[in-house]
């Protein structure tokens, strides 16, 4: 028989089994709660005509900040960095040590927020502009882009390995300057959080989905009758792991599309054109706001193939399905726990729990980073490993569970 | 004709030994594997289908190893000892799924079905979700999923456990009819399973093969030594002890009634008047093998 019948075959049995359905219903859920939770989340300050600040949610919220954005988006030259600065001083009351809020202010927001950027040096003691929380570095506005390249390069002088030095300098360099921002940027950055939680949801699911799809085969007999067919003991643990595959692959891509087409529909696609840099100085890739969702979404779902592959694994050594998906979500939520509450400090378990596959779902934040791996002579850049170390488990944790199950008898 | 060799198969699990030495050929018929419980039916079972590895021996159908062989595969029906299936399916759906990896068509998986719901009466079952099935049922279904096939080779662990007496009774019938054509392996420790159906007896203990050959010649080593005897309680007690004194075996023993207690048993000779010869069954020949190997 050919593999494609077999294929088929565990493909419709797949998508028959109750729990399989029940959970590709709920990741559709998760996708459509996740991107509506976010759109009516959205604030907003609204002048009212008395003068006073309001906070408005939603439609609204994304409408007016689009509104705001307008006054100056496009690229971040000197000559807006100084109106914006205008603007400023103009609002602020040194009396009483308090902002004017007023529609021009907001207007002039995304731009005092950029020059902010200036106050987050790496380390300590290469602060350029100190840190003061209530005023933005104002009088920095005509040397922004100098003193950002001055940052950079204190960074790098201090660094002990000069390749990873040459390797940020090299990466400075192409980023393309001035830097732009469009309308509802800072909406669009928001919106990777919520599409990591969401990547973060849908690991749950694979996880749970496919720590089930060797074990359950003791569980209810199948291995025992299949296993002696010809044609099952060659071609069915491939036939059935990649139906997982594609199961995988749409509980991953059915959510998340939901999830940003419904933010493409509300907030439209300009601000995906904003510079990475805008939020910090610190980014050494030449990436718009868009390529860095793309980025995540890509990690995302190299990630949560890896993890359902690896759950594959403990399932093909598992006699029962239970086992293997408290071993499975145990190993995921022991994962959480490390990089949300004990974040490795050590440099190499630093760099496993980024490469574990968890940790490549999380890729957006790596971005941020200047994180580089010596290999064979060359620096890499983190993010650079992370999508061929997760596309490497995929295949290595696929080929170890076929072998684990057909030798597991 | 398929012809399967069993070649010196030993298994050993870690110190302990379950299967030592055992040679057997296995052509067509119906072969009874009977032993008790541990004896080691189900790995010799697990072993002839390729699902184990021995840890000596080898097992050969039609003159290639099973591992592996295509031939054997196609040939081979298989039901496990505690059957299951999943239970989101519904029977037909099943019988389907396991027919497709068995390599056939929709119309030989169809045929076949109408074929084996007919015979196992599985009418009134068939588009039922296996979680509703009752335990003889699902029993049934298991040993249609075992010919869905037509196979020339079949191996059923412990095929009756949960049946009623009807359906005991009609699986023995089937099995036997088909057994004339093709070979079919039983393995269980009830021994009615397979009275007068079995055409081969293959007795296991410990490991062990005690006894393989023809039902009949079996048989035979104890025609003349089974003694039937029906008497008053007092009576009967003294019999039993002369019997144990005697090397002999107890085979049936009836006590209710104390004026006619019955009592039959093993015995080179015949141990009182009162005693008349009997023709030895299954059950008498199987506890005569297990006494003798103890």
């Amino acid at each position: 028989m050919k593999f494609i019948k077999i294929f088929k075959l565990e493909l419709c049995y797949f998508f028959k089994k109750k729990i399989n359905f029940i959970i590709l219903i709920l990741a559709v859920v998760a996708g459509s709660l996740t991107g509506y939770f976010f759109l009516r989340g959205i604030m907003a300050d609204k002048i009212t005509e008395t003068g006073d600040v309001e906070i408005i949610k939603g439609k609204e919220a994304i409408k007016l900040t689009a509104e705001y954005n307008r006054a100056f988006e496009g690229e971040v030259t000197v000559e807006k960095l100084q109106k914006a600065r205008e603007i400023y001083i103009n609002h602020y009351d040194f009396i009483k040590e308090k902002l004017i809020y007023t529609c021009e202010l907001f207007e002039a927001t995304p731009l005092l927020g950029i020059m902010q950027g200036l106050t987050f040096p790496p380390k300590g003691d290469m602060i350029i502009i100190p840190w003061n929380s209530h005023i933005p570095p104002t009088e920095y506005a005509d040397q922004y882009y100098s003193l950002r390249k001055k940052m950079i390069q204190k960074y790098i002088d201090a660094l002990s390995d000069k390749k990873i030095g040459r390797k940020i300098a090299d990466m400075e360099d192409k980023i393309k300057k001035p830097f732009v921002y469009y309308e509802n940027y800072d909406n669009w950055g928001d919106s990777i959080e919520w599409l990591t939680m969401l990547i973060i949801l849908i690991t749950v699911m694979v996880i749970i989905v496919s720590s089930t799809a060797f074990s359950e085969t003791v569980e209810n007999g199948t291995k025992d009758i299949i296993s002696i067919t010809i044609e099952g003991e060659r071609k069915f643990p491939l036939a059935r792991s990649l139906s997982l595959f594609i199961l995988n692959t749409l509980l991953y891509i059915i959510p998340i599309s939901i999830y940003l087409i419904s933010i493409y529909v509300s907030l439209g696609g300009k601000g995906l054109q904003t510079s990475l840099q805008v939020n910090t100085p610190f980014s050494p890739a030449n990436y718009t706001l868009g390529k860095a969702m793309l980025l995540e979404v890509t990690g995302g779902y190299i990630g949560v193939i890896a993890i359902g592959f690896l759950s594959l694994l403990i399932s093909s050594i598992s006699k029962k399905s239970g086992t293997s998906i408290i071993i499975s979500v145990g190993m995921f939520l022991i994962y959480m726990i490390m990089e949300i509450f004990i974040r490795p400090q050590g440099k190499f378990m630093n760099l496993l729990v980024s490469l574990f596959p968890a940790g490549i779902s999380q890729i957006f934040y790596n971005i941020f980073s200047y994180r580089f791996v010596n290999i064979a002579g060359f620096a890499v850049w983190l993010p650079y490993l992370m999508i061929p170390a997760g596309i490497f488990q995929i295949f290595f944790y696929w080929y170890i569970s076929i072998k684990m199950y057909r030798l597991y008898k | 004709m398929n012809v399967m060799y069993i070649n010196n198969i030993s298994m050993n699990y870690g110190k302990i030994k379950a299967l030592n030495n055992i040679n057997l050929t296995i052509s067509k018929g119906l072969y009874g594997l009977l032993g008790e419980n541990g004896a080691g039916k189900s790995s010799l079972i697990r072993i002839i289908t390729g699902r184990q590895k021995p840890t000596n021996g080898e097992v050969i159908f039609n003159n290639a190893s099973v591992k592996r062989n295509k031939e054997f595969h196609q040939a081979l029906g298989y039901m496990p000892q505690n059957f299951k299936a999943p239970e989101d399916m519904r029977c037909y759906e099943y019988l389907t799924y396991v027919g497709m990896y068995k390599g056939l068509s929709m119309n030989q998986i169809n045929e076949n079905i109408d074929w084996l719901v007919n015979i196992l009466n599985l009418n009134d079952h068939i588009n039922k979700k296996i979680k509703n099935l009752s335990g003889g049922t699902l029993r049934r279904l298991g040993i249609a999923q075992a010919f869905i096939n037509q196979p020339s080779f079949v191996i059923l662990d412990e095929p009756t456990a949960g049946l009623d007496i009807t359906e005991r009774r009609n699986f023995r019938d089937f099995v036997s009819r088909y057994s004339e054509k093709n070979t079919v392996i039983i393995s269980t420790h009830i021994v009615s399973d397979i009275e007068y159906i079995a055409s081969d007896l293959i007795l296991l203990k410990k490991g062990n093969v005690i006894s393989n050959g023809k039902y009949k010649d079996q048989l035979n080593e104890i025609q003349g030594m089974v003694w039937e005897c029906k008497d008053r309680e007092d009576k009967i007690l003294s019999l039993r002890k002369l019997v144990e004194n005697y090397g002999g075996i107890i085979t049936n023993y009836k006590g209710e009634d104390p004026m006619e207690n019955q009592l039959r048993y093993i015995s080179s000779i015949k141990l009182s008047d009162t005693s008349v010869s009997a023709i030895p069954n299954l059950n008498d020949y199987y506890l005569w093998k297990m006494w003798r190997q103890q």
